[in-house]
């Protein structure tokens, strides 16, 4: 395995998505990099593909711990959306900061579950995949990312603001 | 999977969305697709939030990540497969990293620079063994069994310092004369901050590792009180439990008869 090959290819694939995981730059990058040193320390071997696979349970894992023990704290605040600049912004940024704040507080009231579900298939992984991930059954990946997405329109759209704390919802 | 289907499946449209059926499967749906409009109503939908999920998570990643591999990558790479192991507590209270002026850095006898001298000489006893040539990576430098070292001279790049295992409580500080922020990298949960100019490592939790850029011509690394290393123009002089394999790494080890 050349180390450096895989992290050419795989970290930045893998910091996106713990970014649009977590909203968080700085706890994104130390995420990914937790997943590389794991993999050395661990002398993880395979294929590139399964061990960008492996990176990114591990990563999600390490972020699952993060939102658990900041769970309590994080119930406590209320979503204040960070507002754009004072300084007059052109159209184009203003609509991309705009949505950027509205994705960032629909993702933020949902499940780690669904969030790791949502972000895994937009990196393109397989069901399978996405199953250990989240650690759901893979036949039941489909059933969930529909829902996922449904609950994602709904808070989008404002229709459904509920926010949801636990990883389990009762629709596993 | 059963064909007796009346109302629209959301799993089955998302995993046909998602290419994840079967043969049999996704021609199940097509042809439910074609007969029913609730089914293709309802793959509407997941087509709309799908790209509305897409496009939201692009606007979030304005940030952009930072390509680079960290120095920490090639140092790992080829490493000797040993376990990380503990520094000696003792030694490891605290570990800074000061770099001196760069204008300094080229005048021989300057203050600052003997002043490194005299703090490596104090910390290490006897001077490392001369290189042969600036081309020789690295030589060892027996110097009895408290005081093995090597002596590293790097013409060009950068050098990684790896210290393996800093035990709680260890700080670690890096100033560079520039301004510029150092490379100081650290595992999960390893606490920094940085203010003028440096970055002071305020909760260790595992290796830390320094990249001393070629640009930097004056650096010490102190464990406690000791000065493990000095970086004198493109010579690095370093002490006590250390390897290094080639002209781009240094790694600090803990002593083998400490628990």
């Amino acid at each position: 395995m050349d180390l450096e090959v895989l992290y050419n290819e795989a970290y930045p694939r893998l910091f996106r998505y713990c970014h649009r995981l977590t909203g968080d730059a700085d706890v994104a990058e130390d995420v990914a990099q937790e997943a590389f040193v794991r993999l050395w320390y661990r002398q993880v071997n395979g294929e590139h593909k399964a061990l960008t696979s492996w990176l990114f349970k591990v990563a999600t894992h390490l972020i699952r711990d993060r939102v658990r023990t900041t769970e309590n704290r994080r119930r406590l605040l209320e979503i204040h959306p960070v507002k754009p600049g004072g300084s007059e912004a052109p159209d184009a940024r203003a609509e991309r900061l705009e949505m950027q704040e509205r994705v960032r507080g629909v993702l933020d009231t949902m499940s780690v579950r669904d969030r790791v579900m949502l972000l895994m298939r937009e990196e393109g992984f397989s069901y399978r995949e996405i199953a250990e991930a989240a650690d759901v059954a893979p036949a039941s990946v489909g059933t969930l990312l529909a829902r996922a997405l449904k609950r994602f329109r709904a808070g989008y759209d404002g229709t459904w603001t509920t926010p949801v704390t636990a990883d389990d919802a009762d629709d596993s | 999977m059963t064909a007796d289907l009346q109302a629209p499946d959301e799993g089955l449209l998302q995993a046909y969305l998602d290419d994840e059926l079967s043969k049999d499967d996704r021609i199940l749906v097509e042809s439910k697709l074609e007969a029913d409009p609730l089914w293709a109503v309802a793959l509407d939908e997941l087509k709309d939030a799908s790209s509305l999920l897409k496009r939201g998570l692009e606007a979030q990643d304005a940030v952009a990540p930072s390509h680079a591999p960290p120095p920490w990558i090639g140092v790992l790479r080829g490493r000797a497969r040993s376990s990380p192991r503990r520094f000696p507590v003792g030694r490891a209270a605290a570990v800074a990293v000061l770099f001196a002026g760069a204008v300094a850095s080229g005048l021989p006898g300057s203050p600052v620079r003997e002043w490194f001298a005299d703090q490596f000489a104090e910390q290490a006893g006897a001077p490392a063994a001369e290189v042969a040539s600036a081309d020789v990576a690295t030589e060892p430098v027996p110097e009895g069994p408290d005081e093995v070292g090597v002596r590293v001279s790097t013409p060009g790049g950068s050098l990684d310092v790896s210290l393996p295992e800093l035990p709680d409580g260890a700080e670690l500080w890096v100033r560079l004369d520039d301004g510029r922020e150092p490379g100081v990298y650290g595992p999960t949960g390893t606490r920094f901050r940085t203010r003028d100019g440096s970055v002071e490592v305020l909760q260790v939790t595992g290796t830390v590792r320094v990249d001393l850029p070629p640009t930097i011509t004056r650096a010490t690394i102190s464990v406690g009180d000791e000065v493990y290393l000095i970086k004198d123009g493109t010579q690095i002089d370093a002490r006590g439990p250390v390897t290094s394999q080639d002209a781009t790494e240094v790694r600090f080890a803990p002593d083998e008869d400490q628990p």
